[in-house]
This record gives structure tokens, sequence and C-alpha cells, in this order.
């Protein structure tokens, strides 16, 4: 694993930010860290990063304890966030000029043909960038030295549709086999076939991990054509947001198996005219889990 | 090398200050040479000006400077770059050495030169300087901001100047609140201490409370990032500085600068002479003035004996305690009181000497017939003679081995005026007076100890000082008495005498009973 979370705990004061986090990343992973504001994404992330210490537990990171991580090690990682600040005094080219040292492995081919793909304006003032640009120009920063760890925090946020494509362009070109993508954010239509594993948060607890491909076959979104319109009087607690529009009823299985279902049905419902399950995406699958976590039904 | 590499960094984006910063250190260095020998208001006053701006100056761009990769708060850019804190640390040291320490030092250099120093004094004299710039807390003279040691330290535990400032505003007006209170609590004045005779002594604690705890500041938020810490740090030190300052017993502040004693003080003793009569008092008598700050002036005859004959032995700092019967106690006025005790040629120091004491009004009043205790601690300077020049008393010109330089000329129907320029960090006593070769006769002697009687604490205060007296010649305008007239110049020269401090030592007496009214002085009418 290239990150490792071990009963993690972060207070801030007496709100618990973090409470008794344990997650795995696996190396060459993109891995999503999903959840509602306030869930603890970022101070997950800063964890990580030791920007912040833990209050209680501990993480390892490409192997080092968080809170021994040294240049070595940042050599290798590279960070965006949406709430970076650069010095905002210095132009785009003369930052990258005075990273360039810090990092043994920088390419400056890699660097000239990322800037020209973002087309970042290098004379330019960083303070003089707008939102999206600044979003860019972070991850022109952490590109060019071909980390072994790419931590995204919230990195779309406040960007239109067309800087986001260039962004996960620009993401997903360097993404190989050696590159690890820790990646948080609310735009799930984004990490939609991008991400390999999931971490869902939710007010600093972890309500689960899996791969995708796990995910994406325990849950099905099923629509049940009814005989008459009837709620039944017992339901499996794996099926969440349930809906009755007429004769159909609609509902997330989160324990999705294929033998299974009809019978659970018939049990449900009795005798129905038909069952219909699809596969659901990312987005709808946060959706479902978050409501139904808001509204205290198990996940 | 990244320390060069971030240092570069730093210069690229604040050079403009770097070189407005080096500008002022230029002009207000050679508006001080222009100062020569008899300053003039003109230039003083933009000197006074300019030496403001610098302090302030220095302050902004001391924590510019670190808060261009600021160590507080969770999103700075750097936290997550493969940058060694060492190096950060280091390449901000560097920063203020080269870009703040090095334009002054240099201008200083300049200045020591352009004043008349030898290159290798102007250099031990900007040396010393800077030294003292980099640690200084800022207590005395306005703007009272610290050195750039101290604004490093703040600077690394603030987002922006706005807050470096206020944080240095609360800590140090909340540390002098706390401190001023124990001291009120403790000795009954809410600010006092600062006394020159435990100067030595409360001053080097207190630089030495700035170099720790700027130590400790800097590697709780460079290595730690122990922001909060660090902020419970500087208050605490802020409270420190002023304790040493404002707290420290007299009696130990003595002690400690006595202990460095050697041999030449070792044979001195001190003892209560109650046979003598009492001390005549003239009308402008320099401690007259006690009586107007709510000290009543009390003079004890002292007899001080042991002297080497060829040496000089200097009361520094005087400290008295009062104890009652009924309890009560009392401290004498800290002012030092500087009493020459024995000069070369003497046999033996004069008996008695009559050192005067401030004792607190209200005390005197209630206890002054009644038999007290009286506890005296007396610190001594000891000086050996290092040179006897003598030059015209117009436009007269010498400058000692010591490098200090003295000129001289006519004040009009009052006196001659000595005008000097020292090194600031060489602690020298002068003495001169006016003596008409033709007749023999001589005028008293006039004695300045730089800087003050406190000889090492304040031996860092300057590149360069200046200082001189008038020498009084007889005369009907000023009332002077002096044997030497002004017709008499032209056959007279100013004799000079210098004099080098060799060490200090403290010797206590307790006076077991003794009445305070008994020893006030008698006034003689009007004096010189």
């Amino acid at each position: 694993m290239i990150i490792q979370t071990d009963n993690l705990w972060k207070k801030y004061g007496r709100l618990d930010a973090l409470e008794g986090l344990s997650i795995a990343v696996p190396e060459g992973s993109t891995f999503a860290l999903i959840g509602a504001n306030g869930a603890g994404k970022s101070t997950t992330i800063k964890t990580l990063m030791n920007i912040i210490a833990p209050s209680r537990g501990g993480a390892t990171v490409l192997g080092v304890d968080s809170r021994r991580l040294s240049p070595v090690q940042m050599a290798q990682i590279g960070y965006v966030s949406e709430n970076q600040e650069m010095p905002g005094r210095v132009s785009v080219g003369e930052y990258i000029a005075y990273l360039r040292p810090f990092y043994p492995t920088w390419d400056k081919d890699l660097e000239a043909e990322i800037l020209a793909q973002l087309g970042l304006p290098q004379e330019r003032k960083i303070k003089d960038l707008s939102h999206g640009m600044r979003m860019k120009m972070a991850l022109a920063c952490a590109l060019p030295f071909r980390p072994r760890l790419l931590v995204l925090d919230e990195p779309f946020s406040g960007l239109d549709p067309l800087v986001r494509d260039e962004f996960m362009e620009n993401v997903l070109r360097q993404a190989g086999e050696k590159l690890t993508i820790l990646i948080s954010s609310h735009e799930l239509m984004e990490l939609e076939g991008v991400a390999t594993h999931v971490a869902f948060l939710n007010k600093g607890k972890l309500l689960f991990q899996e791969s995708m491909e796990e995910l994406t076959d325990r849950l099905r979104e099923v629509h049940v054509t009814l005989e008459r319109s009837a709620r039944p009087a017992q339901m499996p607690k794996a099926w969440l947001d349930f809906r009755l529009s007429g004769n159909v009823a609609s509902f997330v299985d989160t324990a999705y198996c294929k033998d299974w279902l009809a019978a659970d049905v018939a049990a449900a419902f009795g005798a129905v005219r038909a069952i219909d399950a699809q596969a659901i995406g990312l987005r709808s699958i946060f959706k479902t889990l978050a409501r139904a976590t808001r509204d205290g039904d198990a996940a | 090398m990244m320390i060069w590499h971030i240092f570069k960094k730093d210069l690229k984006l604040q050079w403009p200050f770097v070189l407005g910063l080096a500008l002022a250190d230029a002009i207000n260095a050679t508006l001080q040479g222009m100062l020569g020998h008899f300053p003039n208001f003109n230039v003083l006053q933009p000197v006074f000006f300019l030496n403001g701006f610098i302090t302030v100056a220095t302050f902004l761009l001391v924590v510019a400077v670190v808060q261009l990769d600021p160590v507080p708060e969770d999103r700075q850019d750097w936290l997550v770059r493969p940058i060694r804190r060492w190096d950060l640390l280091l390449s901000k040291l560097l920063f203020v050495v080269v870009c703040i320490h090095g334009p002054l030092f240099a201008a200083n250099f300049y200045q020591g030169l352009a004043s008349g120093l030898s290159s290798g004094q102007a250099l031990d004299a900007a040396l010393s300087w800077n030294a003292y710039d980099f640690v200084k807390i800022g207590m005395t003279g306005p703007p009272r901001f610290p050195g750039t040691l101290a604004a490093l330290a703040i600077g690394a535990a603030t987002r922006s100047v706005g807050q470096a400032l206020a944080l240095g505003m609360v800590g140090g007006v909340g540390g002098l609140l706390v401190a001023g209170g124990l001291r009120r609590a403790i000795y009954g004045d809410f600010f006092g201490g600062l006394n020159q005779s435990g100067g030595l002594a409360q001053w080097i604690l207190a630089l030495f409370v700035v170099l720790v705890g700027a130590a400790v500041v800097l590697s709780l938020q460079y290595f730690h990032r122990a922001t909060r810490s660090a902020w419970i740090v500087i208050c605490v030190g802020l409270f420190l500085v002023w304790s040493s300052l404002m707290l420290m017993p007299p009696a130990l502040a003595l002690a400690t600068q006595s202990a460095f004693s050697s041999a030449p003080g070792r044979g001195v003793s001190i003892s209560f002479v109650p046979e003598a009569r009492k001390h005549q008092f003239s009308a402008t008598s320099r401690y007259a003035s006690l009586a107007a700050q709510g000290f009543t002036p009390v003079y004890l005859p002292l007899n001080i004996t042991g002297i080497s004959p060829d040496l000089n032995l200097v009361a520094e700092g005087v400290h008295a305690t009062f104890t009652a019967a009924d309890g009560a106690r009392a401290e004498s006025d800290p002012d030092v009181l500087s009493l020459p005790v024995h000069v070369p040629g003497q046999a033996d120091a004069p008996t008695p000497l009559y050192q005067v004491f401030g004792v607190p009004d209200d005390f005197y009043s209630s206890h002054s017939d009644q038999p007290i205790r009286i506890d005296v601690d007396i610190t001594f300077g000891i000086l050996r003679p290092s040179g006897r020049y003598e030059l015209p008393p117009v436009r007269g010109a010498i400058t000692t081995p010591e490098g200090v330089s003295c000129e001289t000329r006519q004040f009009p129907n009052r006196g001659i005026t000595l005008g000097c320029i020292k090194p600031g960090n060489l602690p020298i006593r002068v003495s001169a007076d006016l003596v008409d070769h033709a007749s023999g006769l001589g005028n008293p002697v006039f004695t300045q100890f730089m800087p003050g009687d406190a000889p090492y604490a304040g031996g860092l205060t300057n590149v360069i000082t200046q200082f001189g007296f008038t020498l009084p010649f007889r005369s009907t305008e000023t009332g002077s008495a002096y044997p030497v007239t002004a017709a008499q110049i032209a056959s007279s020269s100013v004799v000079l005498m210098t004099s080098k401090p060799l060490t200090h030592v403290m010797r206590s007496v307790t006076i077991p009973n003794l009445k305070l009214s008994e020893w006030t002085a008698e006034f003689t009418g009007a004096g010189h």
C-alpha cells in the first residue's frame, strides 16, 4: 500500500474532524475520497501530507510515517489543492524555475509539454491568474517531476467544464502503472471512469472503501413492476432510497446478487410483473448513500 | 545549495525594500559622519528621524521576508515541497545577515571612518553595533522596536505584518503590566528598576532571554510548526525581558556584576564613619533634584580604603534598604550617583566620602527620628589611567591612541567647549580641566564616563559616540568664581586625562542604628 492510515483521529477543539479513520490506498490506483462537505476529506489529505498533525493514530505515506515525511518523500509527491497558497508576486515561469532544483527527477521537456497543453502564460504573475488558471498552475508544478503519488484535494472546485476536462486530460496523460492518484472531490462525474477505488467518508468516519469494480457490482438500481401499488411491510436493509410511483417500486440494492434478487423481491412484494436491475454511476451511488446516512439508514 | 537558492528568490522579491533600507543606512551614516565634534540641531533632527525610520523599516522587512514562506496556517505551498526546514530557516538568517546587516555594517564602517576612527576601530565599532542590533530588545529610545533576531521569531510565528505588530504590542504591553504589577507588589512602585547600578546584569539577562526565546520560537515554528506554543513563548519571553529589567533585586544585580571582579578590587573595603559631620549642601548640587522626585536626600559618610595608588576607583551604582524597628522597609532611589573615589597621585581616598541616598518621602517623614537599619550595597568601577594630553583651548585637536578624538572651541563669555568623538564600543572615562600655565592656576576637573557608569552595558549602543562638556572660566555673566579668567585663555591649555575600566567590585555595609534626620545635608548657600 502506498498510503495506509491506522485509526486516525483529528480533533479541532471539541470537534472530531476524523474519527478512527483506517484506509489503504493500493499503489497504482486512482483512489477517490468522497463525502459531503465537512466529511473530513481535506483533513485526511492534510494529515497525510504532514501539513497538520493527527490527534491520535497514524499514517504511512510511501512507507514512511506521515509525521516524518522528509524532502526525499516530498520529492515524489505532487500535491494540488483548491486553496493552495502560492507566492502571488512571482510569475508562473519564475515560480516553476524556482521549484525545479528541489526535484532531482524534474523533466524540463515534460514541463514544457505540460505548460503548452495547459496554456499557462509564463510571464503573468500568479496573483493575476484566475482560479482556473491557478489550479492549472498548481498542476503544472505537480507533474513535471513524474511523482509516484499525486494528491488532488478538491481539484475541480470552481472550474468550468472545459478547464476540468483539460485538467483531467493532463492528469490522465501522466497516469500509468507507476502513478498513484489520491483525489477528493464532490464532482463525481469527473471521477466516473477514472477512480479505481473509492472511500466514502461521513462526518469523519469511514463508511466503506472498496474497488469501483466491487462497488458497481454490488450496487444496482432496481425497478419492480408490481401487480398492484403497495408498500412492502418489510424490506431488506440493503435496499436504500425506496420510492413508489404508481405500481412501479424503485430502490437501490446495496447487496446485489443476481441469483437472490428475485427471491428477495418475491418475499417483499409477492408476485410481481417484472424486475429490472441496472448498474449505477458513482454520482448516484454517492447520492443514495449520502441520503441514507443522513436519514440514518445503513449503507 | 538550496539555502542560496531560496535566498535569491527572497532577494528578487524584496530588492526594492533592501535597496531603500540600504539607502537610508547610507544617508544616516553620512549625516552622522557630518555631525563632527560639535553637532548642531539641523543635522541631529534628520538623524533622529532616520534612526527611527530604519528601526521600524528593518523590523517590517525582516517580518516580510520570513512571511514570504509563512510557517503558520496550512495552505502554504512550501509545506508540500521537498524543502528542508533547516535550509529555509538558514536562508532567512542569510537574508538578514547579508541584506539587512550587510548594508548596515558597511554604513557603520563608513560612519566610523568619516568620524575619524582608524579602520580597525571603525571595524570593531561596526561589528559590535551590528551584534547589538541583532539581539537588542528595543526598550530604549523611540520607536521601541526589537532587533532583527526578535523580528525573525515574531515573523515566523505570525501570518502577516499586521499580526506581527499586534502580537509584539499585546505581548509587550501585557508583559509590562504583569511585571509592573509584580514589581508594585514587591517594591511598591510600578515602573522602576531600570537603573544603571544593576544595569549590566539586568541587560545581559534580558538579551539572553531574547536570544534563547528567539531560538525556541524559531525551532518550534520551523521544525514543529507549533504556532500556539510559539505565541506562548513570545508572550512569556516578553514578560521575562521586562522582569529582567524591573524585578531583579538590586543586590543580586550588583553581586552578579561584581562576580567578575579580579585582583585589583580585592583589597577595597568600605565602612561607615559615624563620627563625621554632616555633608555640606549647596543650592546647585546635582542631588538637590532628588527632593522634587519624592525622595529626601540623606548623605552618609563612608570610608573607602585599600585602593591601589595607580588606579581610579569610581562608585558606579548604589543601593540601600532602610528597615525600621516596626518592620517597615523602603528602597533607595535607584538613580545612579557616580562618585569619584580615588584618583592617582593621592595617597588614598579622601575620607570620608559622602554618598547620597534618596529615601522615599513617606518613609522619611514617618521614620526620620527613629533608629533604623541601613543595608548599603555599592559597586565600584576600577579604572586604569591611560593617558594625559594637553591641547590649546581654542581650535585645539587631538586623537588619543584609544581613538578618542577631541577638539576645543571658545564659548564666548562662558568657557571652553570640549567636543569629543569615540568608538561606540569603547568604555572610557575622560576628565578635563582648564590650566593657566603662566599663573599655575587651574579650574575644577570635569569628568564623563562614556558610556555611563556601568561600562559594558551601554557599550554597544552606537558606532560612534559624541560627547563633551564646557570648561567654564571666571565670568561675571555666569557668576562662576573659578580662578582662570577669559583673559588668561591665551596662556592656558585644556588638560585631558583618559582612563579605561578594568573591572567591577561590590562592597556592602550594614549600619545597624541610624537616625536619618541626623544625616541630611547642611545648606551652605549658592554653589557652582
